[in-house]
C-alpha cells in the first residue's frame, strides 16, 4: 500500500477523541496512579506490633477447629504473636472463599522471614523478630520470633533455614547452578532462633529479597529430609519417587522448587495461613493452617476465611464469565483489563465489586530489539539509537492509551513507578512523544530508504528490509497493543511481521538469543525490587523477559568466558549495577539508580507504550477488607502488602 | 408426432440439477458469495485494516431512507454517531444524532485501495465522502475501531479461497493414490488401504496442530496461507481415496477397460482416458462435500491461534479475535463472520446433495 | 466369526505400530523441546544455562539419543504400560491420563448415542416423507449444526445455560460437587452439565449420519421387495421396521468407525472451550508446550481408541451381515 494513502489512514485521528476523554476522566474520582496515596493503617507501614505490645491476653480460634484433638489456641500461635490491624473492621470467623487455581498465591500469598509494606519500598520483619546488618553490610544477623511452628505442629527453628541453604541451595546435586543470591552465602545457626549470614559482598538488600523470594529459605527440614540422599537411605528414597512418578529426587526437589510459589503437594508444611487438604484434576482445596502466626487486634487468631476451593479453570474466558457473574468470591490474575466493561455490568446483576488496581507494570508492552541478534545487518540496525528512537516516537501512546486501556493508562517509557525514589520524570517521557516527522527523519538519516516506491523501506544497500516480532500474549493486552504498533510502525515504512509463539519457545529462544524482536512486560520496577534486579536497565540476566542483549548478560554472567563483550556504555550499566545492589550509602545508591534510568531513557534500549494499567480485582459483595485500589505485580507478590489473612465474609 | 428430443448426459444432469431448489439456491448463494470475495476491495468501503478511532465498538449503523421528520430520501444515507463513555461500565456508547447526516454514494471514489495487489484504484460500491467526518458501517465495528463488513468481506476471499485451493490439492492425491491402487492392486493397494487405515485412526485436530507449530513466524502472510491449506488437506484425500479404490477395483473388469488394454492402451492411459472421465461427476460431488471441511479446519485452527493468524484476515482470525463473554453480552455484532461461516457450508453441503443427486444416472427425472 | 477377530486383530497390530511412527515423527516436528523450557523456567530465576547443565538434563531425559532409540524408548516404555512422564505438569503420564480418560470415553459415547439416537428416527422419517416440509427441516437444522463451528456452539451453550439456567460455567461439575463423593445429586449435576458437550460435538457428526441413513433408506425402499410386502397388506410400519430399517443400518453400524475420529478431536476444542476434565484439553496444553511424552503418549492412546472402536464396529457389522466375515480383505 502506498505510504500517500497510509498517512492518510494515519490522520484519521479527530481532536474530538482526546477531549472526550478528558470528560470522562474529570467525571470520576480520582484514582491513584501507583496507589502511594492509597489510604491504609498506619501500623502496616511499621513493623507490625506484638500481643503483649498492644495488651492483648486472650486469644480465640475459629469454630472450624474447635473439637480437633488441636492444642489450646495460646499454645499453637507463637509466645508473643504478632498483630495485624485490619483495614475497615474486625472481621468474623466463617466461610468458603471461591476462586480460580490461578488466583491461589494472590490469595495466599507466602509467609516469609520478612514482607513488603504497602508503601512498596519498606521491608518489615514478619516471622523475623528483629534483623540488624554489621557496618559494611557483608553480615546479617535474624532472629526469629519464639515459638514458631509449621502447619503440622512441627516447630519452626534455625535449622530449617540451614537445610534450605547448605542442604538444598547450596547441594551441587540438586542446584548444579548455584542461584546468583547464594553464591558465596555462608549461614551460621546461633541458637536455635538466631542465625548469621555472612555474604562475600555486601548485601544491603538481602532482605527485600527474602521477602519477595520467601520459600527458598523456608523449606521445612524435617518434611524434606526424607527425600534427601544425605539423611536418608536411598533405597527408600528410591521407592518413595517411584510412588510419586519421579525419576529421581532431584526431579522432585526441582517440581518442588518450582512450585515453590504455591507448594501444593498435600501434608507439605506450610507457614502460610492455608493448607491444602486436597487435590484432584480440577479442584484445590485448602483449609486453615491451625498454626498461623498471626492475630488481629481482639486476639482472633487469623485467617478469618476457613476454607478455599480453587478451581482449576483453564480458559481465562470462564475464569472471566465466572468472575462478572458473581460466581467468583475474588478473582484477578486472570482478568484483562479490555473485559473491564463486562464485568462492571456484572457489579449491577450478580453482587459484585470491580476495584480497579494499578498493574505495577512500568509499561504493559517492553518491546525488545535484538541487539545480540545473529543477523549482521539486523543487529547493526538495533544498535543504532536513531532507529530504536524513531520507533518510539512513531508510536501514538495517547491513541493507545485511549483504545486498550479505556484512557485510564500513563503513557510512558519502561521505567520505576512514580513513587519510587529513583523515578525523575523525565525518564517516562524521553522519546515518548508521538512524532512521526522527526521518527521519519531518523530513519531517513540512518539510509533506510524507499527505493522501489512501494511505499516500504530498505536497507541501506538495497535489501528488503522486514522485521519480524514474536511474542507470547500473558499477562498485559499485547496482541492489541501490538496491532497498533505495528500500523503505526507501517505508517512510517517499516514493513513488520508479527507472530504469537508458545511461553516455552519465547523461553527458549529469548535466552539463546535467537529473538529478532519480541515483547515483554516490565516489572521490577518498584523499590522491592529494582535495587537488586534492576534487569530491565543492565544486562546481567538471562530470561524469557530479556531478549535484548542476551550474549552482554551471558558475558557478564560467566566472567568473560561466553557471551560477547558489551560496549563501553553498556558495561558501565553493568558496573553501576553492581554498585546499587552493594554500596551501603543511600545517597550514591540513588544517585546511581538514577545515572542507570537516566541512560536507559536516553538509548532507549526498550521501548514502552503504556503503565501502570487498570488492573480489574473483583472481589464478592460479601468479601471486607480489601483495598480498593493497591498495586498489582510480582514485586510484592500481588497482594502481600494488603494482608489477605485479614479479609472476611460478612454473612 | 412430436420430435424426440435427445439430451446429452450433461444436459440430462442440468435438468435433473434445476429441480433440486435447495441446491439451487445454494448454488446461488455460492456464486454471490465468490463474486464478492473476487471483488472485495470495490465492495467494502473501508480496508481491513483502517482505524477509526471515533468508532470504536460501534454497534451496526442503521441505512435509513426515511429520515427523522419521516421524509423520504432517494439517496440512503446514515446518521453520525455521539459517543459517550458510560461512568459505570467504561463502555462506549453510542446514539445516533439526527442532525447531521452523511449520505451513502455509490460507484463513487472512497479511500484507496489496490485491486488484487495489482493496480491503484479509488471507486467503491458504495462509500460516504471519504474527505468528509462521516463514515458507514454497516456491520459495526470492533475494538481497534475497523470496520466489520470490509473485514468479512476480506476473510471471504481468504477463508472460500483456501477451501477450493486445499481441496484441490486433496482431489489431486485421492483419485491419484485412490486410482492407481484399485487399478494396479498388490502390493500397492495393501500400503494405501494401510495408510488410509492409520490417517483416518489419528484425530485430526492434533495433527493439524503439531505441523501448524512447525511452520516458521518469518514466513509471509501469503506463504503461510499455502502452509496452512497445504496442511489441511494432507489427511482429507483418505475418503476420496478408498471410495475411488472402490470405483476401480469394480471398473477393472469392465469391458471397455480390457477392450482399451487389449488394444495395447498402457495403464496411464487406461487410467485417465478411459476410466476416470466415467466417475468424474462422483468426483466433483466428493470434492464439493470436502470443502467445508477445510473451511471449519481453518476456523478451528485460527480459534487455537496457530493457523492464519493477523494481519492476514480470514473468517476464522476474526473468530479467534471475539471468542470472549464481552462480545456475547455486548458487542455481538463481532460474531457476524459465524454467520458467514455457517451459510457458505450449508451451501456447500446442499451443492453437493444436489450436484449428486443430478450425477446419478440411476435417479429418474419422474417425482415419485 | 473367531478366524476373523483374529485375522482383524493381527491386522491391528502393524497399523498401530504404523501410527507410532507417524505420531513420533509429527511430535518432534516443532523445533525446542520440553526440557529447554524446563530449563528456561530455572534461568528465569536467575539460574545461567551453561551447556554441561543442559547436556546433563537431556541425558536424564534421553534426549541426546538419536531419534529412532528415543522413538524405541517410548514405544517400549508405551506397550508395558508406562507412558512416561510429563514434564509441563511434573506428573506422570498415566495419572494424568487415568484422571481424564474416563470422562472422555462417556461424552464420547454420549455423543454418540446422541447420534444415533436424534439421527436414526430423523433419518427414517426423512426417507419415508420425503421432501417434506419436516424433512427439509430437520436438513436444515442438521446442516446448521454442522456447519458452525463447534467452539462457537459452546461458547454460546455454555452462557445461555448459565443465563436460563443458572448453571456454572464450564467444567462437568458445579464446584461444590469437584470433589464429592459420588452421589445422585452429583450424577444429576452431572447431566445438568453434560448436555452441552454432548450436543455440541454431536451435532457435527449428526447431520451426515441423518443424511446417511435418508439415502441408504430410500436406496432400499425402491426395492422390488417393499412395493410386494405393501401390496400384499403389510402394515407400514412394521414393514419399515422389519427389513428396510435393518438392511439400512448396517452401512450405518460402519459409520461408527468414521465418527469416532472425529468425535475425539472436536472433543479437544469443545474440552478446551468448556473447561472440562478430560484428554482433550490435556492434549492441547501439551502440544502447545511441545511436552512430547504427554502429547506423544494421548495422541497415541487416542488412535487406540479409535482403532478398537473401528474394530468394534467392524465385529458388530460381521455379525450382523454375514457378508462380511467371508470376504476376502
Amino acid at each position: 500500500m502506498s505510504r500517500l494513502f497510509q498517512k492518510r489512514l494515519a490522520d484519521k485521528l479527530h481532536p474530538g477523541d482526546s477531549i472526550v476523554s478528558l470528560a470522562f476522566l474529570a467525571s470520576l474520582a480520582i484514582q491513584p496512579a501507583n496507589g502511594a496515596e492509597l489510604e491504609v493503617p498506619d501500623a502496616w507501614l511499621k513493623p507490625a506490633q506484638t500481643a503483649s505490645q498492644l495488651g492483648i491476653t486472650s486469644f480465640s480460634q475459629s469454630a472450624y477447629l474447635d473439637n480437633r484433638d488441636l492444642p489450646p489456641v495460646e499454645e499453637r500461635l507463637p509466645d508473643d504473636p504478632i498483630v495485624i490491624v485490619p483495614l475497615d473492621s474486625i472481621g468474623t470467623y466463617g466461610g468458603v472463599a471461591n476462586i480460580t487455581h490461578e488466583d491461589r498465591g494472590m490469595f495466599i500469598p507466602p509467609e516469609g522471614i520478612f514482607t513488603i509494606a504497602p508503601d512498596h519500598k519498606t521491608i518489615l520483619p514478619n516471622l523475623a523478630e528483629s534483623y540488624a546488618y554489621n557496618e559494611d553490610g557483608r553480615e546479617l544477623t535474624i532472629t526469629l520470633r519464639r515459638g514458631l511452628k509449621w502447619s503440622d505442629s512441627h516447630p519452626l527453628t534455625t535449622e530449617d533455614i540451614l537445610f534450605s541453604i547448605n542442604d538444598l541451595q547450596l547441594n551441587k546435586n540438586f542446584m548444579p547452578v548455584t542461584l546468583p543470591d547464594f553464591i558465596g552465602l555462608e549461614v551460621i545457626a546461633i541458637d536455635d532462633r538466631t542465625f548469621v549470614f555472612n555474604f562475600p559482598s555486601p548485601e544491603p538488600f538481602y532482605i527485600n529479597y527474602m521477602a519477595q523470594s520467601p520459600e527458598y529459605f523456608l523449606m521445612p527440614k524435617h518434611y524434606f529430609r526424607e527425600f534427601h540422599p544425605d539423611y536418608a537411605d536411598e533405597e527408600v528414597i528410591a521407592e518413595r519417587m517411584e510412588e510419586l512418578g519421579f525419576s529421581d529426587w532431584s526431579a522432585f526437589m526441582t517440581t518442588s522448587m518450582q512450585r515453590r510459589l504455591f507448594p501444593d503437594l498435600v501434608n507439605h508444611p506450610t507457614t502460610s495461613a492455608y493448607k491444602i487438604e486436597s487435590l484432584t484434576p480440577g479442584l484445590y482445596s485448602y483449609e486453615r493452617n491451625p498454626y498461623f502466626h498471626k492475630v488481629d487486634t481482639n486476639g482472633q487468631q487469623l485467617p478469618y476465611i476457613d476454607a478455599i476451593e480453587a478451581q482449576d479453570v483453564r480458559e481465562p474466558e470462564i475464569a472471566v464469565a465466572k468472575a462478572s457473574t458473581g460466581q467468583l468470591d475474588f478473582a484477578g490474575v486472570r482478568l484483562p483489563t479490555q473485559d473491564i466493561p463486562l464485568l462492571k455490568l456484572g457489579e449491577r446483576t450478580s453482587g459484585i465489586k470491580v476495584n480497579v488496581w494499578n498493574r505495577l507494570h512500568g509499561s504493559d508492552l517492553s518491546i525488545q530489539a535484538n541487539m545480540n541478534f545473529a543477523d549482521e545487518q539486523k543487529r547493526t540496525l538495533f544498535a543504532d539509537v536513531r532507529f530504536r528512537r524513531a520507533l518510539s516516537m512513531a508510536i501514538n501512546r495517547n491513541e493507545m492509551n485511549d483504545i486498550i486501556y479505556f484512557g485510564r493508562g500513563t503513557p510512558r517509557q519502561v521505567t520505576v513507578v512514580p513513587g519510587s525514589d529513583y523515578f525523575e520524570p523525565e525518564f517516562a517521557t524521553a522519546w515518548a512523544q508521538y512524532d512521526t516527522d522527526a521518527a521519519e527523519a531518523l530513519l531517513d538519516e540512518i539510509g533506510l530508504h524507499d527505493v522501489d516506491g512501494d511505499g516500504v523501506r530498505e536497507l541501506s544497500d538495497g535489501s528488503p528490509l522486514t522485521l519480524t516480532v514474536e511474542y507470547v500474549d500473558t499477562e498485559t493486552p499485547k496482541q492489541i497493543s501490538m496491532e497498533l504498533v505495528v500500523s503505526y510502525w507501517n505508517a512510517v515504512g517499516l514493513d513488520v511481521r508479527q507472530r504469537l509463539i508458545d511461553r516455552e519457545l519465547q523461553y527458549s529462544r529469548a535466552i539463546s538469543g535467537e529473538l529478532e524482536m519480541t515483547v515483554w512486560h516490565a516489572d521490577r520496577t518498584t523499590d522491592v525490587l529494582f535495587p537488586i534486579n534492576p534487569d530491565f536497565w543492565v544486562p546481567r540476566k538471562l530470561a524469557a523477559s530479556l531478549a535484548m542483549w542476551s550474549e552482554w548478560s551471558r558475558w557478564y554472567l560467566t566472567d568473560g568466558n561466553l557471551g560477547e563483550e558489551p560496549p563501553p556504555e553498556i558495561r558501565q550499566l553493568q558496573l553501576w549495577g553492581d554498585e546499587l545492589a552493594t554500596t551501603m550509602d543511600r545517597d550514591r545508591r540513588i544517585e546511581v539508580g538514577k545515572l542507570i534510568l537516566a541512560a536507559n531513557a536516553e538509548n532507549v534500549w526498550t521501548i514502552g507504550t503504556v503503565g501502570l494499567a487498570p488492573q480489574p480485582v473483583v472481589t464478592s459483595n460479601r468479601l471486607k477488607n480489601v483495598v480498593e485500589s493497591g498495586l498489582w505485580g510480582w514485586d510484592i507478590r500481588y497482594t502481600m502488602p494488603y494482608h489477605p489473612a485479614t479479609w472476611f465474609f460478612d454473612q | 408426432m412430436s420430435e424426440l428430443r435427445e439430451l446429452t448426459p450433461g444436459q440430462l444432469a442440468w435438468l435433473k440439477f434445476r429441480r433440486h431448489r435447495l441446491a439451487m439456491i445454494a448454488a446461488g448463494s455460492l456464486i454471490f458469495l465468490y463474486t464478492i470475495a473476487i471483488f472485495c476491495e470495490f465492495i467494502s468501503p473501508y480496508t481491513p485494516e483502517q482505524r477509526n478511532s471515533r468508532a470504536i465498538n460501534a454497534p451496526p449503523m442503521d441505512v435509513r431512507f426515511f429520515d427523522a421528520e419521516g421524509q423520504f430520501n432517494f439517496r440512503p444515507f446514515v446518521y453520525d454517531l455521539e459517543l459517550t463513555i458510560n461512568p459505570d461500565t467504561w463502555m462506549r456508547e453510542y446514539e445516533e444524532d439526527a442532525s447531521t447526516a452523511y449520505p451513502i454514494r455509490f460507484f463513487t471514489r472512497g479511500e484507496p485501495y489496490e485491486f488484487w495487489g495489482l493496480f491503484e484504484a479509488e471507486r467503491h460500491l458504495f462509500s460516504v465522502d471519504p474527505n468528509g467526518p462521516g463514515y458507514i458501517h454497516w456491520f459495526g465495528t470492533d475494538s481497534l475501531g475497523r470496520d466489520v463488513f470490509s473485514r468479512v468481506l476480506y476473510g471471504a476471499r481468504v477463508s472460500l479461497s483456501i477451501g477450493v485451493v486445499g481441496v484441490g490439492l486433496t482431489l489431486f492425491l485421492g483419485v491419484l493414490l485412490g486410482g492407481f491402487a484399485g487399478y494396479l492392486g498388490g502390493i500397492f493397494d495393501s500400503a494405501v488401504q494401510r495408510m488410509t487405515e492409520v490417517l483416518q485412526s489419528i484425530p485430526t485436530l492434533p495433527l493439524w496442530m503439531a505441523l501448524s507449530a512447525a511452520l516458521p513466524a518469518a514466513w509471509s502472510p501469503i506463504t503461510t496461507y499455502f502452509g496452512v491449506t497445504i496442511i489441511l488437506s494432507l489427511f482429507g484425500w483418505t475418503t476420496l481415496a478408498r471410495q475411488v479404490r472402490g470405483r476401480f477395483l469394480a471398473m477393472r473388469e469392465e469391458d471397455f477397460v480390457v477392450a482399451a488394454r487389449l488394444i495395447g492402451a498402457n495403464d496411464q492411459r487406461v487410467v485417465f482416458r478411459h476410466m476416470l472421465p466415467s466417475f468424474s461427476s462422483h468426483i466433483i460431488t466428493t470434492a464439493t462435500l470436502a470443502v467445508p471441511a477445510m473451511i471449519l479446519g481453518e476456523t478451528a485452527l485460527s480459534f487455537l491461534g496457530i493457523g492464519l493468524r493477523a494481519p492476514v484476515v480470514s473468517w476464522g482470525v476474526l473468530l479467534q479475535q471475539a471468542q470472549n463473554y464481552q462480545v456475547i453480552v455486548m458487542t455481538p455484532w463481532l460474531l457476524l463472520p459465524g454467520a458467514f461461516i455457517v451459510v457458505t457450508v450449508i451451501a456447500f453441503n446442499l451443492l453437493g446433495d444436489g450436484l449428486r443427486d443430478a450425477a446419478d444416472p440411476y435417479s429418474s427425472l419422474r417425482q415419485q | 466369526m473367531r478366524n476373523y477377530l483374529a485375522r482383524r486383530l493381527l491386522g491391528m497390530i502393524p497399523t498401530l505400530a504404523v501410527i507410532s511412527v507417524l505420531v513420533f515423527i509429527i511430535i518432534q516436528l516443532p523445533e525446542g523441546d520440553i526440557v529447554t523450557s524446563t530449563l528456561d523456567r530455572l534461568s528465569a530465576t536467575g539460574v545461567d544455562l551453561s551447556d554441561d547443565r543442559i547436556q546433563n538434563l537431556r541425558a536424564q531425559y534421553n534426549l541426546d539419543q538419536p531419534l529412532p532409540i528415543q522413538y524405541l524408548g517410548w514405544i517400549g516404555n508405551f506397550i508395558t504400560g508406562d507412558m512416561g512422564f510429563s514434564y509441563l505438569f511434573a506428573r506422570p503420564v498415566n495419572e494424568l491420563v487415568w484422571e481424564r480418560i474416563g470422562y472422555t470415553l462417556l461424552i464420547t459415547v454420549c455423543a454418540l448415542i446422541f447420534t444415533w439416537v436424534m439421527a436414526l428416527p430423523i433419518g427414517i422419517y426423512s426417507a419415508v416423507r420425503q421432501y417434506s416440509i419436516a424433512d427439509y427441516s430437520f436438513t436444515t437444522i442438521g446442516l446448521i449444526g454442522l456447519a458452525t463451528p463447534n467452539f462457537l456452539i459452546a461458547l454460546v451453550l455454555m452462557y445461555l445455560g448459565y443465563s436460563w439456567f443458572g448453571l456454572s460455567f464450564g467444567g462437568l461439575f458445579s464446584p461444590e460437587y469437584l470433589n464429592a463423593p459420588w452421589s445422585w445429586e452429583r450424577f444429576t449435576d452431572m447431566l445438568s452439565h453434560l448436555w452441552i458437550p454432548v450436543v455440541v460435538i454431536g451435532t457435527s457428526g449428526m447431520a451426515i449420519t441423518m443424511r446417511l441413513m435418508r439415502a441408504n433408506l430410500l436406496d432400499e425402499l425402491k426395492k422390488p421387495y417393499v412395493t410386494t410386502a405393501r401390496a400384499k397388506g403389510v402394515p407400514p410400519l412394521k414393514l419399515l421396521l422389519k427389513y428396510p430399517v435393518r438392511i439400512a443400518i448396517n452401512p450405518f453400524i460402519s459409520t461408527i468407525g468414521l465418527l469416532l475420529p472425529a468425535l475425539i478431536s472436536g472433543e479437544a476444542i469443545v474440552g478446551v472451550v468448556l473447561n472440562l476434565p478430560t484428554t482433550g484439553p490435556l492434549l492441547v496444553q501439551a502440544l502447545i508446550a511441545q511436552d512430547m511424552y504427554l502429547a506423544g503418549s494421548l495422541i497415541m492412546l487416542l488412535s487406540m481408541l479409535t482403532v478398537v472402536g473401528m474394530l468394534l464396529s467392524d465385529l458388530l457389522l460381521a455379525w450382523v451381515d454375514p457378508r462380511i466375515r467371508y470376504e476376502r480383505t
